[in-house]
């Protein structure tokens, strides 16, 4: 084990906590899933091509791991609203908690394939093509899943249907809250 | 608050169907909304048990060593 490997193994850790969370809706599954990562990750650490993003492998690490071990019991446990928000108050709590809130139920509505990428490209920093890599898939799947998320977002945040059923101000509100954006 | 958005597309839902394109506002403020999202997560202290974790994978490897 290289010291530099260790350190890129560490800075990568919230990364990938955000991710496992917001693939798992969980952040206790999430603590669990990122220790896995870690142990196999340090276990295969001979198998990491210098070079390449250490944050796609572990990334690939973790989701197999959350599709072959944890993805029946994130059904069953099915984190209360409780432990995740409270403890994400407990830090950053600057802006109108309930908004957030708002947002991760959106994103829990999301098919699962559509919530992963989404989080990797519009999120996390990865590439289309390293998505594309993680999941298996082409880059114009991946493409179409990060649009259709994004559509399936909007619809759920009721801001794509004012046109149908009136103006969801609270809606609206919430999501362009304390983005400053300048709606002068 | 009026949003240009077009209305979805409905009919065809092939896999790769590109769908309903939204207004890019409306694209920027999901794409904001997501990053606050993630970031409030990177942002979260790391639980001691993670940490501890690290240390013992270290401290097993350097016995191995000896």
């Amino acid at each position: 084990m290289t010291p530099t490997f260790r350190d890129s193994l560490l800075k990568e850790i919230p990364n990938l906590r955000a991710f496992a969370a917001s693939v798992s809706g969980s952040i206790q599954l999430a603590d669990d899933l990122v220790q896995d990562t870690l142990v196999k990750a340090w276990a295969n650490s001979d198998k990491f091509q210098e070079g390449t993003s250490i944050r796609a492998w572990l990334f690939t690490i973790l989701r197999n791991t959350y599709y072959s071990l944890y993805r029946k019991r994130g059904r069953e446990v099915q984190d209360s609203d409780g432990i995740y928000a409270e403890r994400l108050a407990s830090h950053g709590a600057q802006e109108g908690h309930m908004d957030f809130v708002d947002f991760r139920k959106a994103l829990a509505q999301l098919p699962e394939e559509q919530r992963e990428v989404l989080i990797m490209v519009g999120a996390s920093g990865l590439s289309y093509e390293e998505a594309a890599d993680i999941c298996g898939v082409a880059i114009g799947t991946i493409k179409s899943r990060v649009n259709r998320a994004r559509v399936k977002l909007a619809e759920i945040l009721q801001i794509s249907s004012v046109d149908d059923i009136g103006p969801d101000r609270r809606s609206v509100a919430a999501l362009a809250s304390g983005l400053g954006d300048g709606s002068s | 608050m009026r949003q240009d958005v077009p209305h979805e597309r409905h009919g065809t839902a092939e896999p790769d169907d590109e769908g309903g394109e939204l207004a890019p506002r409306i694209q920027r403020l999901i794409g904001e909304r997501l990053r606050q999202h993630y970031d409030d997560l990177v942002q979260a202290p790391i639980p001691d048990t993670i940490m501890l974790l690290l240390a013992q994978l270290e401290a097993k490897e350097t016995e191995g060593r000896q």
